[in-house]
């Protein structure tokens, strides 16, 4: 769909301030095709299909294996939303009726959370784009930056969303600048990053005092056979559940407070801030 | 070696007329056989007790013993072979069992360890095929044996879950990405097909439970 769109000078033009080189935090020149960094001299090219890869050859701290290799797969990628992760969500988060957690309660967690957010928010894994388009939503597409890791979910995720700006880029490592996010949301997918902790942490970073982290995830069935297979699971595609505790380490490590941790059957919906400086 | 008793007590169990018996039994022995440190060679005697117990349980209670054998021909090589002696009474079962019962639900699981037995198997699951269309090709696919020659094991790879009459892959899209599946790795291929294959299983077991068995 966007064979040759170059989007750098027009698109992230405004964002500028918030960027910065991933590698190493400093801040970054535009020019037509590509981003450069100022101090590292690093650069981060406008791949024409409607986004600034962060992430080139050989950078990506990111898992091997299965999942991985099924969300770079288009076929699977096309399915995402309507296929993957509603089965997904039955066996990870026990949800097999449905009822446990409703895409209208998601919509009305995160639009709760964020209506009251200032500044920039950044949809980290933002997949096909069905919950950034929310985010807009709440907040307005122009402060949103949706950022993942997967080229045929970022493609499907611009084609869903005209104006949106997004990047490819890693949770882990995130191209932004010390303190610019009014929020950050990770929606689903801190159980497929190789190091969550990190994540929450490299998140809080980017936030700026008084910034929000809003993230969805699982946390271990509560009875020996359902965790059994959910386990099994876990196993096949690498990913992870969080208890309470352990989510709440996360939080404390990286700084952020007044952690809201909620969530019903094995679902775990965090809301948390970032102190007023 | 013989089961150790509270074992075979709660095995017997299953089969108790009283329900309560059956739920209490159930998660006695559930605790045991899925945790991490349970010793193996306790499970193919326990397998044999269970499999023995189908004929007097009632309708929940076989639920439970199923998956139950499931799990222990999963996780506890040493008890297969014990659980597959009575492939036959578990292809009876299918073959009354009514679709999207606990019963048939904890079937499903149960029998997709057994790719050697995959005709036998489908023949028995074929009539439930048009009612149970995405359960049934879940099945087939995780008695199929993957051949790192075939086109059609390499294109399935990974595109498999929950079941691949749900995501019903089209020629064109396995047209389309034929040649980027020709470039990988045959060791990625098998990996993808691997976990692909323990993944279904589990959503099968993960329905069993959450339907009831």
């Amino acid at each position: 769909m966007f064979p040759g769109r170059v989007v750098t000078e027009t698109a992230l033009g405004p964002y500028m301030s918030v960027f910065a080189c991933p590698q190493c935090r400093r801040g970054l020149t535009v020019t037509r095709t590509s981003v450069t960094c100022g101090y590292c001299g690093r650069e981060y090219l406008d791949v024409g299909e409607g986004y600034v890869d962060f992430l080139p050859a050989g950078q990506a701290p990111i898992k091997v294996g299965h999942a991985p290799l099924r969300l770079q797969d288009p076929v699977i990628a096309a399915r995402y939303e309507t296929h993957s992760r509603p089965s997904f969500f039955e066996i990870m988060g026990g949800n097999w009726d449905g009822r446990a957690l409703t895409e209208d309660d998601e919509r009305e967690y995160l639009h709760s959370r964020l209506t009251s957010v200032t500044g920039p928010v950044a949809d980290v894994a933002c997949g096909a784009g069905k919950w950034t388009r929310v985010i807009c939503d709440t907040v307005g597409t122009s402060r949103v930056i949706g950022l993942d890791i997967s080229r045929p979910l970022l493609r499907q995720c611009l084609a869903a969303i005209p104006g949106l700006v997004a990047v490819r880029g890693s949770a882990l490592t995130l191209p932004f600048a010390d303190c610019m996010l009014g929020g950050v949301v990770i929606w689903n997918a801190l159980q497929q990053l190789p190091s969550p902790g990190e994540a929450i942490a490299e998140a809080a970073r980017c936030l700026q005092p008084g910034g929000m982290l809003v993230l969805l995830t699982y946390r271990p069935a509560r009875t020996e056979l359902a965790r059994y297979f959910q386990a099994g699971h876990e196993r096949a595609f690498s990913v992870a559940s969080f208890t309470e505790n352990q989510m709440s380490e996360y939080l404390a490590r990286a700084g952020l407070s007044g952690g809201g941790i909620t969530g019903m059957a094995n679902f775990l919906l965090v809301t948390a801030r970032k102190p007023d400086a | 070696m013989t089961v150790p008793t509270g074992l075979s007590l709660y095995a017997l169990l299953l089969a108790s007329e009283h329900s309560w018996a059956v739920a209490y039994a159930g998660r006695r022995l559930v605790a045991v056989v899925t945790r991490d440190d349970w010793s193996a060679a306790e499970a193919a005697p326990l397998a044999r007790t269970l499999s023995g117990t189908l004929d007097q349980a009632g309708e929940r209670g076989r639920a439970r013993i199923i998956l139950i054998l499931g799990v222990l021909a999963e996780k506890a090589p040493g008890a297969r072979g014990a659980v597959r002696e009575c492939l036959d009474i578990y292809l009876d079962l299918l073959a009354v069992a009514s679709y999207g019962s606990p019963e048939y639900l904890a079937l499903l699981y149960l029998l997709g360890h057994f790719p050697e037995d995959r005709s036998r198997i489908m023949a028995a699951a074929g009539k439930h095929a048009a009612a149970d269309p995405h359960g049934i090709s879940r099945l087939d696919r995780t008695l199929w044996q993957p051949d790192l020659c075939d086109p059609e094991t390499v294109n399935a790879a990974g595109r498999s879950w929950p079941s691949p009459a749900f995501l019903a892959v089209t020629s064109e899209e396995i047209d389309a990405t034929a040649g980027a599946r020709r470039a990988m790795p045959a060791e990625q291929i098998l990996a993808s097909w691997n976990a692909d294959t323990a993944a279904l299983l589990a959503y099968a077991g993960g329905l069993a439970t959450a339907g009831g068995a």
